[in-house]
């Protein structure tokens, strides 16, 4: 019970004026930080960096906190409307989302996306606050082995994320791999394949890449397609919000969204944009009608919406129960926190105890406001489909090339989205699907690190791998999923009899 | 009536992103003007006439890039124009580093280069810029090294950790080739004759991580990162890598000191491991430019707030100017030469 008077005192103090405007402020820019495609969370804090030097360290990480899970709000917009993701961790809600908004339910796949968020955020807060320093110690057990299994298991389950074709779905997991390896070498420091520019030896950034493939790809093909006047859907407001059907559809992924975010935001790396994937994935598993998933499922948004909004909240718990930013974001909350002379690390909630709770409970004011800031303005911002091609598009593609170049300041950065984009654009007339690729370059840099690291570790066993049991389990079970699926049609029975984890493997024979 | 409203909503979304794209980028296309102009001899320095970019050659939240928006915050008061940080992450420094060199030499683009991105980097890698491609303004501030272990382990000094790892191979978080992880610990465990194997990471708050959580042995990190774990005992320190005893850390022996008590005569004792951060400008920048910036950055430096938040951030301020910081990175470089040719740093 500690903990909620402790939260009580937190509410208090969350609820004056300055609190709740610096809480608004924050959740209102990340909202739009959200919707503009390729302006991500980590530019507008690192903006909004200085502005928090003059407030208290509470109302500085309130903002800056508010800005990072506001965005995971506003990402789904544009990704649901035009098709186009509003940062990376809305790449999938495409899918599923934009063929929603051609049949007309753009209003509801809005709504879902919102409640969804809204539901995950707030039972991911109710996780932070009570295991934040359990949950905090378990992150610690993944070392570099268990980061290596974790890197196989995902290119195993993610590698058919769409259900297309198998080969071609593996050919652009593996160019993905393999452009994952530009850059400086981690163990060497030697140049690899940056054919002497020095912008490559960064290797090559997710988000401009993720730009192209979707966004500027789309826009290239729409500009191809012959202009059609108003064709658009008209959208009653009847249509705005979800019906009974499609509620009673996006409870169940909702709440198991949830459930892969959480933990997915406890470790490094892009966690929400890979609980996205596990999500939708999980979900076209265990649906009863996977034919609709691509083709305007609602359970292909409200699962992938919600298990970003749970990764990001949880997040927080390695930042503030042991000082560990294990993303650019939270990198920025560090700084923050910093500068008041304040180290988030395993004193931090003993210590600073106000100032955790006071972060807690303006958490679930924040995630409040996002809600209301959202639902009223569905049907605002469903109308956009309404604003003809040929004005939506110039517009979103400047936002697009400054979101890409604001992240590194970076005019290369925007080479690479129109290279990525020329690409994406022939991928989709071949019918190759990009997600997979992106799936390779991400798993690609966690695969490769933990590897080199874990076999410099065990001085070159990899059978020591073995020995941890972390490790061991996940490798087992990509192994059985490997075996499984070679050996299934040998196999007497039927598919009745498979565990949806083997069915994750998504591999066809 | 309808689409008045949602062209009223669009402009605002173009007035927003142009907002936060202004607030973010450069403004290059101006500054070649502005360059044109101080060519020219001016009698009275009009200067400076908007805003100036200070690059920081990391990404956005880390140790660096907190000094540069502290420097930035600070400068604003005394040059009377705001100074935008402006991220240029990416190959150890090098590409903000080597954006800096080749930038417009008009004062507008100030860079935050750290020591070994000037002395290292340029020895090992075949890089566009060397360290006679900069007028330097001042130092800012160092950031030391200190040699730390798992809290819960046995080891307690310098001399127990030689002890404890005869004929084992010590597992060391290392950030990258050529930083000053990279130079204090090749420096140190060719001296204690200890045996390594370098695990590569990230940064050094993965290094961190992988000690507490047991996955590696020992590794050389910044005080700002490691502060909060050693006061609660999740990390051991063993020593700092500086020449002397530090005032912010005055329990802390030096590593010198502690080989000494081995009976080790530590060849670089007087060397500082520290990393060293400068403010730097494009060569070709006017002399009454580079004077106005130094006379200002003095008053920067000096300025209280500024030297509260270095001291939050676990740095020391410390101001070197003109020819001296050319000595001092002289002496770097021959300490890295020196590390190159014995012990084959940089070339794995």
């Amino acid at each position: 019970m500690d903990a909620l008077a402790n939260l009580a005192n937190g509410l208090m103090s969350a609820l004056s004026l300055e609190m709740l405007l610096v809480c608004f402020l924050g959740v209102l820019v990340g909202q739009i930080t959200g919707v503009l495609p390729g302006i991500g969370p980590t530019g507008a804090m690192a903006i909004l960096l200085p502005l928090s030097f003059g407030m208290g360290p509470g109302a500085g990480l309130i903002m800056l906190a508010g800005i990072y899970y506001g965005a995971m709000y506003g990402g789904s917009i544009t990704s649901i409307l035009v098709n186009l993701p509003g940062e990376a961790a809305s790449l999938v809600t495409t899918l599923d989302g934009y063929q929603m908004a051609r049949k007309g339910r753009a209003g509801a796949a809005l709504s879902i996306a919102a409640i969804g968020s809204w539901i995950a955020g707030t039972l991911a807060i109710v996780g932070l606050m009570f295991f934040a320093p359990l949950l905090a110690n378990a992150a610690l057990a993944f070392g570099p082995p268990e980061f290596f299994a974790l890197g196989v298991f995902g290119l195993i389950i993610l590698s058919n994320l769409t259900g297309g074709s198998f080969g071609k779905s593996f050919l652009m997991v593996i160019i993905g791999l393999m452009l994952s390896t530009v850059g400086v070498d981690l163990v060497t420091g030697e140049d690899r394949l940056t054919f002497n520019v020095l912008e490559l030896s960064k290797g090559i950034d997710l988000v401009p890449v993720v730009m192209g493939l979707f966004g500027l790809a789309e826009i290239f093909s729409v500009a191809l397609t012959p202009y059609q006047n108003n064709k658009m859907i008209k959208i009653k407001l009847k249509e705005m919000y979800p019906n009974k059907q499609e509620t009673k559809r996006s409870i169940w992924p909702i709440i198991r969204g949830t459930f892969v975010g959480f933990p997915m935001g406890l470790l490094p790396g892009p966690a929400g944009f890979m609980s996205t994937l596990i999500s939708y994935r999980l979900e076209k598993r265990l649906s009863r009608h996977p034919e609709e998933f691509g083709k305007g499922a609602i359970e292909g948004v409200a699962g992938p919406e919600s298990a970003n909004n749970a990764a990001s909240t949880s997040a927080m718990i390695p930042f503030l129960a042991l000082g560990f930013p294990f993303s650019p974001p939270t990198a920025l909350l560090l700084g923050g926190l910093l500068i008041h002379g304040i180290t988030p690390g395993p004193m931090f909630i003993s210590q600073h105890g106000d100032l955790f709770w006071l972060v807690v409970a303006s958490m679930y004011i924040g995630n409040v406001m996002l809600l209301i800031l959202n639902l009223p303005l569905v049907g605002v911002f469903a109308s956009l489909t309404k604003v003809p091609i040929k004005i939506l598009m110039p517009i979103i593609t400047g936002i697009m090339f400054i979101g890409a170049y604001s992240i590194n300041n970076s005019i290369f950065d925007l080479w690479i989205m129109f290279v990525f984009g020329v690409v994406g654009f022939i991928m989709k007339y071949c019918d190759y699907e990009p997600a997979p690729l992106v799936v390779g370059l991400v798993l690609g840099q966690m695969f490769e690190e933990g590897l080199r690291q874990g076999l410099i570790m065990t001085e070159g066993s990899f059978l020591m791998f073995f020995e941890r049991p972390i490790t061991a389990i996940l490798l087992g079970i990509s192994i059985l999923i490997v075996l499984w699926n070679v050996f299934k049609r040998f196999l007497p029975f039927k598919k009745a009899s498979l565990t949806d984890e083997q069915e994750d493997a998504g591999i066809k024979t | 009536m309808k689409i008045m409203k949602l062209k009223k909503l669009f402009w605002a979304l173009g007035l927003i992103s142009i907002i936060l794209a202004g607030c973010n980028s450069n403004q290059t296309s101006e500054s070649t003007q502005a360059n044109s102009k101080s060519a020219s001899t001016e009698t009275k320095l009009d200067f400076p006439k908007k805003s100036i970019n200070l690059i920081v050659p990391f990404a956005a939240g880390g140790s660096t890039d907190t000094v540069g928006r502290a420097i930035a915050e600070s400068a604003q008061k005394y040059i009377g124009k705001s100074m935008v940080v402006v991220n240029r992450a990416g190959a150890s420094g090098t590409i903000g580093a080597s954006e800096t060199a080749n930038a417009a030499g008009d004062g507008y683009t100030v860079g935050l280069v750290t020591g070994t991105t000037l002395t290292m980097q340029p020895l090992v890698k075949q890089l566009n810029y060397n360290m006679d491609d900069f007028k330097f303004i001042s130092s800012v501030v160092y950031n030391p090294l200190l040699l730390v272990v798992d809290g819960k382990s046995k080891i307690n000094s310098v001399q127990d950790l030689i002890n404890e790892s005869k004929g084992k191979t010590l597992k060391v978080g290392h950030p990258g080739v050529g930083t000053v992880n990279d130079l204090a610990h090749t420096a140190f465990f060719n001296a204690a004759g200890i045996k390594t194997s370098n695990v590569p990471f990230k940064a050094n708050n993965e290094s961190i991580a992988a000690i507490i959580g047991g996955h590696i042995d020992i590794a050389a990190v910044h005080p700002m990162e490691s502060a909060e774990y050693i006061k609660n005992g999740q990390l051991k320190v063993l020593g700092i890598f500086t020449p002397e005893r530090l005032d912010l850390f005055p329990d802390v022996p030096t590593i010198a000191e502690e080989l000494e008590k081995a009976g080790i005569d530590f060849e670089f004792k007087d060397h500082d491991f520290s990393a060293w951060y400068y403010l730097a400008v494009p060569k070709d920048t006017p002399d009454e430019i580079v004077t106005y910036l130094q006379e200002n950055m003095k008053k920067v430096l000096a300025d209280p707030d500024f030297k509260k938040n270095a001291e939050t951030l676990k740095m020391t301020v410390k101001a070197i100017e003109g020819e001296e910081i050319k000595t001092q990175l002289n002496g770097m470089k021959e300490v890295n030469q020196k590390m190159i040719d014995k012990f084959g740093v940089g070339k794995q």
